[in-house]
């Protein structure tokens, strides 16, 4: 018999396979787990055990909804006119907190990665020109990430959609607001340059 | 041999490592000039200098994976350091810990206990490797000459550092889509936006290389002289892709998109992407004729030791500060008078280095050098010389 009950190998295993945890945070929590109440861990397994059955991906924007639309698809107030492409679920919440976007969204699923054997058929594209297709969209915003996937990925798109009626526009990539421009990281500095504009 | 640089000199205070290597547990505190680390062959001495390369410039130079470092039988290695910086000093950490989940080992860095990018790290404290393989560097491959150039860009531009990273994710991308195509497993249409992308990182490594070079030239040279040398030594960057002597970032951009248009049906043909910085070269001259083929076995030892300096030198002038140098058993290779002077110029321009050799390397150790012994993964003992 090890030094450690399996139940609790068990749980530190499967915390231990959560992003960003390592072996020592693994154990913290499952010892945090152990101390306790029996409601509490109760609460937490019941949280976890919902989840895949409470949530779906929305049927037109791919977003997380727990209906056949998601909150932003169904809110009336929203512009439908103006359609921007992120590659996750989480990027919508993070443009979401900025408050600066009123229109709808499109969740590719990813970005092109051939080492992964993601190309443009393992992403939402053809959906996205479905989405297109009715003409009620003039501004498509590419959000996709500024990493190399994210790039090619904005530049496909632009490609693919350039023969529509519609505005392609890419999200610029810049200076974090709020910081002093003394405590940005070179990289950052010299891509707002890149990507200045006039005032 | 080394001028002397106003702000003075970085170096490594007190080394800690956690299972790096063949290494359990280690503290080592390093004396601010010539520290010699001797033993036996196969104790450790090298990976004792690969741990501070793998802290000082975030990732080791010898291994090609992060998992290679970590000890058999640990989830976690750690290297830290106490740096002496006439700016500041600094405690510096890069830890490496194997996700249990994936078995794959990820880098976390911190600079005074607090977490960073990994690429904060660099050129915090500067340094020079000069490793046995370096002896090679005239008649080997360029890409000893490319990462020669790479190692100095990354520690003193952060810019090129990102560059550098970025360029080498876009081209093994690239060429998995074209070797792609070749099979006929997906569409060529995603390939420009790869290309651009290529292009952009790719062309601002050129500039940077082709500047980093023009300023290796005199260190070079008044290396080459003061050791002995009496021919005249010529450094002469090959960019591979169209970019032509003088031509800045634009020009270097649109060179290298033309000459990937060009290239497109042979690109697909071989799967691979068949211009660019991963195909430069560094051309070596001595007295004007390629080294390559004109130097003598002495002659490229003394030009090797000319560039290790020359990056030095370099350094010095670009970051204000003398960076630590590292000699991976290479003072074997010097006869006895050419060792001594260099040692002492070395220790004389406040530089500290830290030398491994299996020889007590007698008459050659200025004073004030410390003396280490490794034996099985240990220091084991420490002396003044």
């Amino acid at each position: 018999m090890g030094l450690i009950p399996a139940a609790v190998e068990r749980l530190a295993a499967e915390f231990g396979r959560l992003p960003g945890i390592g072996p020592k945070t693994a154990q913290r929590l499952t010892f945090h787990c152990m101390s306790a109440t029996p409601e509490s861990t109760q609460r937490l397994a019941g949280a976890l055990r919902d989840l895949h059955d409470g949530v779906r991906a929305c049927r037109r924007c791919f977003f997380i909804a727990d209906d056949e639309l998601c909150a932003v698809c169904s809110n009336p107030r929203r512009d439908r006119t103006l359609l921007c492409v992120v590659e996750e679920p989480l990027d919508v919440l993070a443009v979401e907190r900025s408050g600066e976007f009123g229109g709808v969204y499109h969740v590719l699923g990813g970005a092109l990665s051939p080492i992964d054997g993601v190309g443009p058929d393992q992403l939402r594209i053809e959906a996205l020109e479905r989405r297109l297709d009715d003409g009620e969209v003039s501004e498509v915003v590419i959000a996709t990430d500024p990493d190399v996937e994210g790039e090619a990925t904005a530049h496909y798109l632009g490609e693919r959609l350039a023969s529509r009626e519609v505005v392609v526009s890419r999200l610029a990539h810049g200076l974090p607001a709020g910081a002093d421009l003394q405590y940005a990281d070179e990289v950052t500095v010299a891509r707002a340059f890149a990507g200045r504009r006039l005032v | 041999m080394l001028p002397p640089v106003a702000e003075g000199a970085c170096s490594l205070e007190r080394l800690r490592i956690y299972a790096f290597r063949n290494y359990a547990e280690q503290s080592v505190e390093f004396g601010p000039g010539i520290n010699v680390v001797g033993g036996r062959n196969a104790q450790g001495k090298t990976n004792l200098l690969e741990a501070v390369a793998t802290l000082l410039l975030t990732r080791s130079p010898r291994a090609s994976t992060s998992a290679d470092v970590v000890a058999w039988g640990s989830d976690e290695a750690l290297v830290e350091a106490r740096v002496v910086r006439p700016a500041a000093d600094r405690t510096l950490a890069i830890r490496f810990r194997r996700d249990l989940g994936s078995g794959r080992v990820t880098r976390t860095a911190t600079v005074d206990g607090s977490p960073r990018p990994a690429r904060d790290l660099l050129g915090l404290c500067p340094v020079v490797l000069f490793w046995p393989e370096d002896l090679q560097l005239v008649k080997a491959g360029p890409d000893g000459r490319r990462r020669l150039l790479d190692v100095v860009l990354s520690q003193l531009d952060a810019r090129a550092a990102a560059d550098l990273l970025r360029y080498r994710h876009v081209l093994e991308q690239r060429n998995s889509l074209l070797r792609q195509i070749r099979a006929g497993s997906a569409s060529p249409a995603p390939l420009q936006g790869f290309t651009r992308e290529l292009v952009s990182s790719g062309s601002r490594i050129q500039v940077a290389r082709a500047a980093l070079v023009e300023a290796l030239i005199p260190h070079g040279r008044e290396a080459l002289a003061q050791i002995g040398g009496g021919e005249e030594l010529g450094l002469h960057y090959l960019p591979d892709g169209g970019m032509e002597r003088g031509d800045g970032l634009e020009a270097t951009e649109q060179a290298l998109a033309a000459t990937l248009r060009r290239r497109h049906e042979e690109e697909i043909a071989r799967g691979a992407t068949l211009a660019g910085p991963h195909r430069d070269d560094l051309e070596l001259l001595i007295d004007g004729r390629p080294a390559r083929s004109a130097a003598s076995q002495g002659q490229q030892r003394s030009i090797v030791l000319a560039l290790k300096l020359a990056e030095v030198r370099h350094i010095a002038a670009r970051a204000g500060v003398m960076p630590v140098l590292l000699l991976d058993d290479v003072l074997s290779e010097l006869d006895p008078g050419r060792r001594h002077d260099l040692l002492s110029g070395l220790a004389a321009a406040g530089l500290q280095t830290l030398i491994t050799s299996s020889e007590l390397l007698p008459g050659s150790l200025p004073p004030g050098t410390r003396r280490f012994e490794v034996a099985a993964g240990r220091v084991v003992a420490e002396a003044r010389a």
